[in-house]
């Protein structure tokens, strides 16, 4: 790992400046370790393949005054296409009319220093690129300062820049920054380049128009389903169960009815990869038609077929029994043995799919010697590095791009890459241009599940009412999918696929304990917005209401002090609470209340809801106050929360997928519904940013919705919902 | 009292004849478009019908979202679309939700109401209109009314040769 300044920055000159041909002025930043090699020197012009340097410019100045910027990470509707221009053009001081943006190609020097990939997950991208990008942004215009008084010879004290233009007062002139580029782009860029003062920001804090929203408007984004290629075929594959896809151990076909799937008009060729058995066709639906007449018998793994209710039952008895200990303080675990009286509680977790919007495809042009990939990913490098070892290239030789994508929620930040691993595997033998399309039922039914998980929380309360001890213990699934190395990572300490939301509980309480049973299920499992935090939350919220009715106290006031050592959520808690009306809901409404903090942010949340006749259930808002530092677009951020609130109650309401013999019983939007537009509540999002540095909103927003939300149906209904989705237990029209 | 005595087995006779047709009636399959609510609903847990569909000025959708912007003909089951001709909601005056056999019973014969049909016109009603013969041809895995249609029409046939007793 690369020395740091403290800025996210390595020892390396950290920007280099080149003229771009006709003019105008090319800079890239280096965000990359300092232990790889240096990138070959600078050559104007966009690069061939890789990651030769001019491929990696993160800013481009026209003659014209027109200025772009390179975005690293992946556009999956976040907005990260106008939060990292932003960043950029505000020590730049641009004319925001004229900036745009451009995705990246893949490449080293587009990591994020956070995560040393070109991965955009964990709320990170802001976080990783915050001071790097403001830092180009600073010292490009410094250059151009340079450049404008060396022009008019002239000292630089005496001018300043506005709107892409350097202004001399005295002398009653200007130039334009296109104008200045190629002077500029000869001179040595800064090394130490001075950043603004936040009281000095025009951009930063302001909520800009997003870059890419006229075009997703009007309809002319390219995403990956929009992307035809000349001479392009489809090619859908028939999966086993995501119990039998598991690498070394997967489910082979048995038999498939070729002949069947030939006659479709349209349809190519049949043939057998890793992933399964792949048709392809003409088009979608011969691709399609075939594939549903392929009859593929699966000759089954020596592994056992997940079933829901199986499962169910070994989890609650593992609940009985200590796991690994990945948190302790105090003595929590003797202060609920000495005869005091426990509180327990027990919640289950369903598995949840991700079911983006858009499924999941690849486009694919591969030849010997020659690939490229087109597709809508979180994980560009990881998923290059897949496809290079599927096609025995060198990872530089494919050229990967990265398209928008309608949706995602992690699921294409997959650890196995499995998508684009599939899709090298056809292009290997088919080696044609060819896009592997998923259906919404590929999509929903193909494994990668937010993990089932039970949870067991007890507490005992000393004589204010207030939490003496806290114990939580955990059933899941290792994101890693062994659980041996899961269960040596707990016994470490190091285990935290499912820590997060339960080791860093926020309450000052004295005595705590979490332990962990990693368990080892055959199904691919993985990350899902806000991770572990989706289900520990929900059971951490949800139980300390338990304690604050067993203690007879209100639950915001309960939460207030237990929270007065950590004055953010506090202040959130204030802000949401004052915001939401707290206890003063209209006759029949009722509210509860949640808090979380990751991410380097804050939130809490208060649901509204009633639960009417026939125990119909309508939630009529959804307030959040936020303190994520700094917002550099507060619109977005709120947009984010506001998205979350959705994702969240899609999620708690409806979300469940049930294996039956390792079989997924959903498979589209009837039977794993998200929220509808007339279930959605009114949602507000409040600001209480504590300034300094951005913190995380990505998903932020996601696990207190659900607890919020069971605690304000105990107010209706005097029902814990411990076992989700709520839609087993109330009607949700 | 002795009225009472006198009209019990015809009343019971009438209820016995309606009974195993309103259990048709009451069937998902039915009643899901037989609401007294402004949208259909959809499935044996009968929630309203997804996309927000609402019934419209005549029973056919909004003008933005008919029902025949999905529901053709004919079932389209690889979509899970079901379909039939003339594909829309039963006039709120044929409402059923929230009735017992006996007011079901009236509310059908009432020719203010289900749209001027005598019995007879009743019967061929359920005996030949393709909306009510897709309840027994729904596709896609959804279930089945409680009696095939043959076994529907002997009750209906049998219930209309009595005068259509309530």
């Amino acid at each position: 790992m690369a020395a740091s300044d403290g800025s996210g920055m390595t020892r390396r000159d950290f920007l280099r400046v080149s003229a771009m041909a006709g003019g105008g002025l090319l800079a890239a930043c280096n965000f990359a370790p300092e232990s790889e090699p240096v990138q070959a020197p600078p050559t104007p012009g966009p690069g061939p393949v890789g990651d030769a340097w001019q491929a990696n410019a993160f800013v481009r100045i026209a003659p014209d005054n027109r200025i772009t910027i390179i975005v690293g990470s992946a556009e999956i509707g976040q907005g990260t296409s106008t939060v990292v221009p932003m960043m950029v053009a505000e020590e730049l001081d641009a004319d925001w009319s004229q900036v745009s943006w451009e995705q990246s190609p893949t490449a080293r020097d587009y990591a994020n220093p956070r995560n040393f990939s070109q991965l955009t997950a964990g709320s990170a991208t802001v976080r990783g690129v915050y001071l790097p990008q403001r830092r180009a942004g600073a010292a490009i215009r410094e250059m151009l300062v340079k450049a404008a008084a060396s022009l008019w010879g002239v000292s630089e004290d005496r001018l300043r820049t506005q709107a892409s233009r350097v202004i001399d007062d005295a002398g009653g002139r200007s130039a334009s920054y296109g104008e200045l580029a190629g002077a500029a782009a000869q001179l040595r860029a800064p090394r130490n380049p001075v950043l603004k003062n936040p009281a000095d920001f025009r951009i930063i804090g302001q909520s800009k128009r997003r870059l890419d929203g006229a075009q997703k408007s009007d309809g002319s984004t390219v995403f990956g389903s929009d992307l035809h290629i000349p001479g392009m075929l489809i090619a859908l594959i028939a999966r086993p169960a995501p119990s039998g896809r598991l690498g070394s151990g997967a489910d082979t076909p048995e038999s498939w009815n070729r002949e069947a799937a030939m006659a479709v008009p349209g349809v190519e060729d049949v043939f057998v990869v890793d992933a399964g058995v792949v048709v392809v066709a003409q088009d979608f639906w011969a691709a399609k038609q075939g594939r549903d007449r392929l009859a593929v018998q699966w000759q089954r793994s020596s592994r056992p077929h997940v079933s829901s209710d199986e499962q169910r039952q070994r989890y609650t008895e593992k609940l009985d029994r200590l796991g690994a200990v990945l948190h302790r303080k105090g003595s929590g675990a003797q202060l609920q043995r000495r005869g005091n009286t426990v509180i327990s509680a027990d919640y289950h977790f369903p598995y949840l799919a991700h079911a983006p919007m858009e499924p999941l495809n690849v486009v694919i042009d591969y030849a010997p010697g020659r690939c490229e990939i087109w597709t809508g990913t979180q994980w560009p490098d990881g998923d290059r590095g897949v496809a290079a070892r599927v096609l025995g290239m060198q990872a530089a030789q494919i050229r990967f791009n990265t398209l928008p994508s309608g949706g995602s929620f992690g699921r294409r930040a997959c650890s196995a890459h499995d998508f684009v691993d599939e899709a090298a595997q056809v292009a290997k033998v088919l080696q044609k241009p060819v896009k592997v399309m998923w259906t919404r039922e590929d999509d929903i039914r193909g494994g990668y599940y937010r993990p089932s998980a039970s949870s067991r929380l007890s507490a005992t309360l000393d004589s204010q009412g207030l939490p003496s001890s806290w114990a939580q213990r955990m059933v899941a699934q290792s994101l890693i999918g062994n659980a041996v190395i899961d269960e040596l990572g707990s016994l470490a300490g190091t285990e935290t696929n499912s820590a997060q939301g339960a080791t860093d509980l926020p309450y000052a309480i004295p005595n705590q304990r979490v332990d962990v049973h990693s368990s080892y299920d055959p199904v691919t499992v993985l990350w899902m917005r806000s991770v572990s935090s989706s289900f520990n939350v929900y059971a951490r919220e949800a139980f300390l209401d338990e304690l604050a009715q067993a203690a007879g106290q209100d639950p915001l006031q309960y939460r207030r002090r237990l929270l007065q050592g950590t004055p953010r959520l506090l202040a959130v808690l204030d802000a949401a609470a004052s915001a939401a009306g707290w206890g003063s809901a209209p006759a029949g409404h009722h509210q509860g209340i949640a808090v979380f903090q990751a991410y380097g942010s804050c939130i809490a949340q208060v649901v509204e809801a009633s639960v009417g006749a026939d125990r119909v259930l309508k939630i009529h808002r959804v307030t959040s106050a936020v303190d994520c530092g700094t917002a550099i677009n507060p619109d977005l951020v709120a947009a984010q929360i506001e998205s979350a609130a959705v994702f969240a109650l899609s999620s708690v309401l409806f979300g469940e997928i049930t294996l039956e013999d390792g079989e997924p019983q959903q498979g589209n939007f009837h039977d794993y519904p998200i929220l509808r537009m007339h279930q959605t509540p009114r949602i507000d999002t409040v600001f209480v940013n504590s300034g300094g540095e951005p913190g995380g909103v990505g998903e932020l927003g996601v696990p207190a919705v659900g607890p919020a939300l069971a605690n304000a149906i105990f107010g209706a209904l005097g029902e814990r919902i411990r076992e989700l989705p709520m839609k087993k237990h109330l009607r949700i029209d | 009292m002795l009225l009472l005595f006198l009209l019990l087995p015809s009343i019971t006779q009438a209820a016995t004849l309606f009974d195993p047709i309103a259990e048709v009636l009451k069937h998902p399959r039915c009643m899901n478009c037989h609401t007294v609510t402004d949208f259909p609903r959809q499935g044996d847990e009968r929630v309203p019908h997804a996309q927000h569909v609402v019934r419209g000025e005549n029973g056919h959708g909004a003008p933005t979202l008919h029902c025949a912007a999905c529901h053709q003909e004919t079932n389209i089951d690889h979509a899970r679309v079901p379909g039939a001709p003339h594909w829309h909601l039963a006039p709120l005056s044929m409402g059923w939700e929230g009735l017992d056999n006996t007011r079901l019973c009236q509310t059908l014969i009432d020719r203010s109401r289900n749209g001027d049909r005598d019995i007879a016109a009743l019967v061929e009603h359920m005996r030949a209109d393709p909306l009510v013969l897709w309840g027994w041809s729904p596709g896609a895995g959804r279930t089945l009314p409680p009696l095939t249609h043959p076994q529907f029409m002997q009750a209906v046939d049998a219930w209309a040769a009595a005068g259509g007793p309530c």
